[in-house]
């Protein structure tokens, strides 16, 4: 009854995002048609690359199986460690949780609302994006219907097994640690084991699975993949489960669908026995560790007192211009807030990935599949997308950032524009330096020459200051005031504008400097030089190549201003 | 100080501010009352700038907000209801983030701030970071920011929130003294006393709309409540506007 009604709450918050000012009929109905192309492209992918493995005479059956088993590893493997980041949000950080603690809720009431509203939260993305997968196995297979009715069962109830091991891990860790800190450590964790993830998937070679005589290594490692690894593992009896539909000479013992069904009902009652033991002091921690009042520490720290600040404040002569008075204070919050310091993780994630991704182009240019040009263009455009990935989390929440805070800013008597110009200039130099020294080292690393080298920095550095001008301008456009986590501010219809937005300016720049950089090329090394429409046309696109993502991100700021300045906090 | 003309703002279907038309002087401390959801602090923001109207002019100064924004933020100060800072600085970090955004000479800016916050009890934490402070503390801090560029118009949005009988008793006393010095106070507050004891003028709004406005022994007229308190006259005047404003809606929708 309680639980009811504690849900319906949280159901009525999300059917009212329709309508509410930060989401609105349209830009729900948006995300919606978005979500669902994003599904059907998921679906026509998988479909086509399951339909070459069954293809594949005779073990292509027995490779789709294997790959069932690897793909559902992986989603209880995503599904366990967001539940457990999320667990230490909805059972300690939430905002609504004081209210509700201090209301006679019965502990298993609170418990079980919790426990839904964590799994929903921290699963369905993983479970709706991961479900084309199974649909195109269907497909592959030409599956009974049984078979379908069976992963709709089976995936949801496999998603509950992480989220009752999370809460079960987060009231642990609650008792003894701060949540905060500890769900801070997670994120940071987590991406550290998806970069690791991320390489060994890359050591696969997945795309060798489509020329049939490069197929070898993977089917080393997939073959090396037992049937059903651990019977213990949730993972095998959803496999189990499927491929009893799909084969009916499967070989699995007892029934799967029951074996996964009892096992998730006993993980939620375990999980519900250790949070009567341990919540009511595992809260109270966490509750303790925010709102720290001032400490001896925070006053007594020598030399920092008023005459200290005031004196060493007097002796620099002048005035701040308000933008370096911005940057500095962006500048302070980063280093002082450590959520933030995860980005800088991400941001190295990023480049091992790029550096993973580049070693196999340098080896297919070593091998000649790939000709020297083609190789400068590849590491353009892979340069390019590390810069669109980099700017969405760096650039793209810096206005939302400002949180409610920002009502300083609005305030202050300087046009929207500058401040928008200030973190522009502030956000785009580095990352403007980051990306000309990753395609310049990789650009050495190719022996692609000095010339390809400088063409490469000179297209790569406009484009990273436009994609940041554009990531700046469309959070700016879709700001999140009231969310802190910077990852989160760009899971919105803004970020998704961004990163679409983003590629596309990649890949029309990338095209407009293939006639320029060619013809240069040919020019300094041959000594020729094409006539002169041709001459004049390669010409016109290099510059475009160069101004278009200037002006797209000038266009961009300019917006986002304007968007700001009219709407304030109720942008 | 202040003139605004027919003011109005729409979210949606709603109109939150339905031609407002009224003018504040200098030196004047303006009170701006009004039940919840009349409409006092959209009117503020507006003339804060924080906030676009849908129509109607504001002018602080003669400075036209739509035209000259800039001119009129640099001479107007801002105390929201609720103190939202930037959590991660110090209090004197704050003041010089302030400082900067006005553009004020570091060494104003280190004198004013060091004296601001010792007037606001708060120097022994200049450097201690905002998300140690209370309630009542950031409230403190966000007055000293906003004294520290010395403006001409200030605007407080229900500034006793949050605030010790210390810290009450030291906000209005610098209500008064902005005046003293020539500046004016723009005062929406829901404590009928502080409006009683500080306003010159006040303004009671509701549904969007003055329904009255004038000095207190003005407004005890308008109630034909001689004599009584700001809180039986304010009680009286919105019950009254909330009666014709039902009257008015009935004659609409009469076939």
């Amino acid at each position: 009854m309680i639980v009811g009604h504690l849900l319906r709450a949280k159901w009525r918050t999300l059917v009212n995002l329709r309508r509410s000012a930060q989401m609105g009929p349209k830009r729900f109905a948006a995300v919606v048609l978005l979500g669902l192309l994003v599904w059907v492209g998921i679906l026509g992918a998988s479909h086509w690359f399951l339909s070459q493995v069954v293809a594949i005479e005779p073990i292509g059956v027995v490779m789709l199986r294997k790959l069932m088993e690897l793909v559902l590893v992986f989603i209880l493997s995503i599904l366990t460690v967001s539940n457990l980041i999320a667990a230490f949000s909805t059972f300690f950080l939430a905002d609504d949780l004081p209210a509700l603690v201090a209301r006679p809720v019965p502990a298993n009431a609170l418990y079980l609302a919790r426990w839904f509203e964590n799994g929903l939260y921290a699963s369905w993305m993983t479970v709706t994006f991961s479900s084309p997968f199974f649909v195109a196995a269907g497909l592959a297979m030409d599956a009974p219907l049984g078979y379908h009715l069976s992963w709709m069962v089976a995936l949801p109830l496999l998603a509950t097994i992480p989220t009752s091991i999370a809460v079960t891990l987060a009231m642990m860790l609650g008792r003894v640690l701060s949540a905060r800190r500890t769900r801070q450590l997670l994120l940071v964790l987590a991406t550290a084991v998806f970069t690791v993830l991320f390489v060994l998937f890359r050591q696969l070679e997945p795309e060798r699975f489509v020329d049939p005589d490069q197929r070898a290594p993977l089917l080393d490692v997939l073959s090396q993949v037992q049937s059903s690894p651990t019977p213990w593992l949730p993972s095998a009896w959803v496999a189990d489960s499927l491929w009893s539909q799909l084969s009916p000479m499967s070989d699995a013992m007892g029934h799967p669908l029951l074996r996964l069904a009892t096992g998730a009902i006993a993980l939620v009652f375990v999980a519900g026995w250790v949070f009567r033991l341990t919540y009511p002091a595992a809260f109270s921690r966490a509750q303790e560790g925010q709102g720290r009042p001032p400490s001896d520490r925070d006053t007594d720290r020598p030399g920092r007192d008023l005459a200290t600040l005031a004196a060493r404040l007097a002796a620099r002569p002048g005035h701040d211009k308000p933008a370096r008075a911005l940057a500095r204070k962006d500048r302070r919050v980063f280093l002082r807030d450590t959520s933030q310091w995860t980005q800088m993780l991400l941001l190295v994630a990023l480049v091992a990935i790029y550096v993973v991704n580049f070693s196999y182009i340098r080896s297919a240019g070593d091998s000649g599949i790939i000709p020297p040009h083609g190789l400068h263009f590849i590491n353009l455009s892979l340069g390019g997308f590390v810069a669109v990935a980099v700017c969405v989390r760096f650039a793209f929440p810096a206005i939302s950032l400002e949180g409610r805070a920002f009502w300083i800013v609005l305030r202050a008597p300087l046009p929207m524009i500058e401040v928008l110009r200030g973190k522009w200039r502030a956000v785009g130099a580095p990352l403007c330096a980051l990306s000309a020294l990753l395609v310049s080292v990789t650009s050495v690393w190719l022996g692609s020459g000095l010339l390809l080298t400088a063409l490469a920095v000179l297209t790569i550095v406009p484009l990273t200051a436009g994609l940041t001008g554009l990531a700046l301008g469309l959070g700016a456009r879709f700001p999140r005031f009231h969310i802190d986590n910077a990852a989160k501010i760009a899971t919105g219809l803004g970020g998704v504008l961004y990163m679409m937005g983003g590629l596309v300016l990649l890949l029309v720049v990338v095209l407009l400097a293939v006639p320029a950089t060619l013809g240069l090329a040919q020019w300094v090394e041959h000594g020729y030089l094409p006539g002169g429409l041709r001459l004049a046309l390669g010409g016109l696109a290099g510059v475009i190549a160069l101004i278009l993502p200037l002006w797209t991100g000038r266009v961009a700021v300019r917006l986002g201003a304007r968007h700001l300045e009219a709407h304030g906090l109720n942008a | 100080m202040i003139v605004v003309e027919d003011l109005r703002k729409r979210y949606g279907r709603f109109d939150a501010v339905q031609g407002l038309s009224f003018e504040v002087q200098h030196g004047e401390v303006f009170g701006f009352l009004g039940p919840n959801g009349a409409g006092k602090s959209t009117t503020m923001r507006i003339i804060a700038g924080l906030i676009q109207p849908t129509s109607g002019t504001v002018r602080v100064d003669g400075h036209d907000l739509a035209r000259d924004p800039i001119a009129a933020k640099a001479i107007t100060s801002f105390i929201p209801d609720r103190p939202f800072l930037y959590e991660k600085l110090s209090a004197f970090e704050m003041l010089e983030l302030v400082g900067g955004l006005h553009q004020i000479p570091r060494s104003v800016v280190a004198s004013r701030g060091a004296a601001l916050l010792e007037r606001f009890e708060l120097s022994a934490w200049a450097d201690s970071l905002v998300e140690s402070f209370s309630h009542g503390m950031k409230q403190r801090l966000v007055f000293a920011t906003a004294l520290l560029p010395e403006p001409r118009l200030l605007i407080v949005d229900e500034p006793m929130v949050g605030l010790d009988p210390s810290g009450a008793r030291l906000v209005k006393a610098v209500l008064r003294e902005q005046c003293d010095a020539g500046s004016s106070v723009f005062l929406s507050t829901h404590t009928m006393d502080v409006a009683q004891e500080v306003c010159d003028r006040i303004a009671i709004l509701s549904r969007g709309k003055i329904a009255a406005l004038g000095t207190m022994d003005q407004l005890r007229t308008e109630a034909d409540q001689p004599g009584s308190s700001l809180e039986q006259v304010f009680l009286r005047l919105t019950e009254q506007a909330r009666a014709s404003a039902l009257a008015a809606e009935t004659r609409d929708e009469a076939p």
